[in-house]
C-alpha cells in the first residue's frame, strides 16, 4: 500500500500536462454532448438583447487583447449576431485596447460578408445591416478608463467626426439622434481587462445606461460583484457563459462544443486533487514523521 | 488555403507551442523566442497604433485649425513633457503632466467610486430576508447579510474579541476561506477557458490540427535531443 502512496506522491507534473493536452484535444475533436444548464445571469443578458427595439443604439466595446481572444470569441460570435438580428437596432463598435480593432474586424468578417461592390473593410454587411447605414466602427480610443469617462462626458467630441477608416460619421450620428452618452440605450462590453467597472462608474451611475458584460474567467469576480449589486444587467462568463448564450440564441459555435472538454478537465482536476492528497497524507507526511 | 494564410497559421501555432514548451520543465530556445516575439510584437503594435491615433486626432486637428483647437496644443506639450522622464537633466519636468494626470484621474474616479464601489454595494446587501413566498431567495439573502456582517467583524482590530464578537469573527474567517476557495476555482476556470480557446484554434479545422501536431512534435523532439545529447548547446541557445 505504501508503494502506491509513494507513486501517487511522486507523479511527475508533466504527466498531468500531457493528460490535459490529450483529453482536451480528444474531446474537442470528438464531443460527447454532456448536458448544459443555462445560468440566470446569461438568460438575463439574452433577454436584454432579445427585447431591443427598433431605433435603440447599442455601443459594443472590445476590451480585447490577443491573450484573451480565444476565450472570449465565443461570446462575441453569438451575442453580436444576436444584436444585429434585431430589426432597426443601430450599432457602434468601439475599442479601448490598441489591439482591439483587429478583433472587431475579425468578428465582423466572421459574422458578415462584404457589401455588394466592395471587398474590404469597413464595407461589410451583417445580417442585412450595412456599414454607415446601420452600424459604424469608431475603432480605438486610447486612455482606457479616461477614454470611457471622456466618452460619457462628451461623446461626440471624443468620437470626433470620423470613423476608424476616415469616413465622416457626423451625418450618421445626427440621423440616429446620438448627441451625447444619454442617447446610448445599451452597452455591451467584451472584457479582458475589466472595462465594465469604468462603464459602471461613468455610464451607469450618472445615466443608468444598461450594461451587459462578457468577460474572460479571470475578470469574472469583479463583474459578479457589480451584477449582484444590480449595476450590470447580465453577465456572460468565459467560455462556459458563451456556450450557454450560444445555446439560447441558437448561434451555435465552438464554445458549446468545448463544454465537454471543460467538464472532463474539471473531473480530471478533482481526481488530481484526490490523488495528490492521498499521496501527501499516505507518503509525504508519514515520511516527515519517520 | 493560400500560402499567406498557411504561414500565418504556422507562425501562430509555433508561438503558441513555443510558449507551451515551458511545460516540459526545460528552459528552451523555443520558449525564449516565442516570449520575446510576443512582447516585441505587442509593444510594436502599441507604438504604431498610438502614434497613428496621435497624428490623426491631435497633430492633424492642430494643423487644420490651431485657433479653435488650441487646448490640444497644451495637451501635446504636456505629452512631450512626459517623455522627458527618460532625460536625466530635465526629468523633473515630467512631474508636471504626471501630477495633472493623477489629479484629474483621482477627481474623476472619486465621485464614481463612492457610488459604484460603496453606496451601490451597500444597497445590494440590504435585502428582504423574510420573504416566505420565495424561501430559496430569502435563504440566499439571509446568507449574504450574515456573511457580510461576520466578515466585517473579522476586520475589527480595535477591541478584544470575546463573546458573540468572537463567534462572529470565527464565522467570518471561515467564510473568507470559503470565498478564497471559490476565487481560486474561478481563476482556474478562467485559465482553463483560455487554454480551451487556444486548443480550439490549434486543432480546428483539420489543417490547423496537422500543422499543430507537426510543430509540437518537432519542438518536443528537439528539446529532448538538446537536453539529453547537447546540454551545452541548449544552455547557449537560451538567453
Amino acid at each position: 500500500m505504501s508503494s502506491l502512496f509513494k507513486v501517487f506522491a511522486n507523479i511527475d507534473r508533466r504527466v498531468w500536462h500531457l493528460l490535459t493536452f490529450i483529453l482536451v484535444g480528444y474531446t474537442l475533436l470528438h464531443p460527447i454532448g454532456l448536458p448544459l444548464k443555462v445560468s440566470p445571469e446569461v438568460k438575463k443578458a439574452y433577454e436584454v438583447i432579445e427585447n431591443l427595439k427598433p431605433g435603440d443604439v447599442v455601443l459594443i466595446n472590445f476590451d480585447i487583447a490577443a491573450f484573451g481572444w480565444d476565450e472570449i470569441k465565443g461570446s462575441c460570435l453569438s451575442m453580436i449576431p444576436h444584436i444585429f438580428s434585431k430589426e432597426g437596432v443601430k450599432v457602434i463598435f468601439l475599442t479601448v485596447q490598441d489591439q482591439g480593432y483587429i478583433f472587431i474586424e475579425r468578428t465582423i468578417s466572421q459574422i458578415g460578408k462584404p457589401m455588394p461592390g466592395y471587398d474590404k473593410f469597413p464595407w461589410y454587411e451583417i445580417q442585412g445591416k450595412k456599414y454607415l447605414q446601420d452600424y459604424i466602427n469608431i475603432g480605438f480610443i486610447p486612455g482606457f478608463d479616461k477614454a470611457i469617462a471622456a466618452l460619457a462626458q462628451d461623446f461626440r467630441g471624443v468620437v470626433g467626426g470620423k470613423d476608424w477608416y476616415g469616413n465622416s460619421i457626423e451625418e450618421w450620428l445626427d440621423k440616429n439622434g446620438i448627441k451625447s452618452a444619454k442617447d446610448i440605450d445599451l452597452i455591451v462590453t467584451f472584457d479582458c481587462a475589466g472595462a465594465q467597472s469604468y462603464f459602471v462608474s461613468y455610464w451607469y451611475v450618472p445615466f443608468k445606461t444598461k450594461i451587459l458584460n462578457a468577460m474572460i474567467g479571470v475578470s469574472a469576480p469583479g463583474s459578479i460583484v457589480n451584477y449582484n449589486a444590480g449595476m450590470l444587467e447580465g453577465i456572460v462568463i468565459s467560455i462556459r457563459g458563451a456556450a450557454e448564450y450560444q445555446y439560447l440564441s441558437k448561434y451555435y459555435g465552438m464554445a458549446l462544443v468545448s463544454m465537454d472538454a471543460f467538464s472532463i478537465i474539471q473531473f480530471m482536476l478533482l481526481i488530481a486533487i484526490l490523488i495528490g492528497n492521498i499521496g501527501y497524507y499516505g507518503w509525504e507526511r508519514r515520511k516527515e514523521k519517520r | 488555403m493560400d500560402i499567406g494564410s498557411f504561414f500565418v497559421i504556422l507562425l501562430s501555432t509555433a508561438v503558441t507551442f513555443g510558449l507551451f514548451s515551458i511545460l516540459t520543465g526545460v528552459d528552451n530556445p523555443f520558449f525564449a523566442w516565442a516570449e520575446n516575439t510576443y512582447v516585441g510584437g505587442a509593444v510594436g503594435m502599441t507604438i504604431v497604433v498610438s502614434f497613428t491615433w496621435i497624428v490623426s486626432n491631435l497633430i492633424q486637428k492642430i494643423l487644420s485649425n490651431p485657433y479653435v483647437n488650441w487646448p490640444l496644443i497644451i495637451s501635446l506639450i504636456l505629452g512631450l513633457m512626459m517623455l522627458l522622464r527618460v532625460h536625466p537633466k530635465y526629468s523633473y519636468l515630467a512631474r508636471i503632466p504626471i501630477s495633472i494626470a493623477t489629479g484629474v484621474g483621482v477627481a474623476v474616479s472619486t465621485r464614481a467610486a463612492i457610488f459604484s464601489g460603496l453606496l451601490y454595494q451597500i444597497r445590494a446587501t440590504i435585502l428582504p430576508i423574510f420573504d416566505w413566498r420565495k424561501p430559496e431567495t430569502a435563504f440566499t439573502n439571509l446568507m449574504i447579510v450574515v456573511f457580510v456582517v461576520t466578515i466585517m467583524t473579522f476586520f475589527v482590530y480595535t477591541t478584544e474579541l470575546k463573546g458573540p464578537l468572537k463567534i462572529s469573527h470565527r464565522i467570518g474567517r471561515l467564510v473568507l476561506f470559503a470565498s478564497f476557495g471559490a476565487l481560486f476555482a474561478q481563476t482556474y476556470m478562467g485559465r482553463l477557458g483560455l487554454f480551451l480557446g487556444a486548443m480550439e484554434t490549434l486543432l480546428i479545422p483539420e489543417t490547423n490540427f496537422r500543422i499543430s501536431i507537426t510543430v509540437a512534435l518537432i519542438m518536443l523532439i528537439t528539446i529532448i535531443v538538446l537536453k539529453r545529447y547537447y546540454p551545452e548547446t541548449l544552455n547557449k541557445l537560451v538567453p
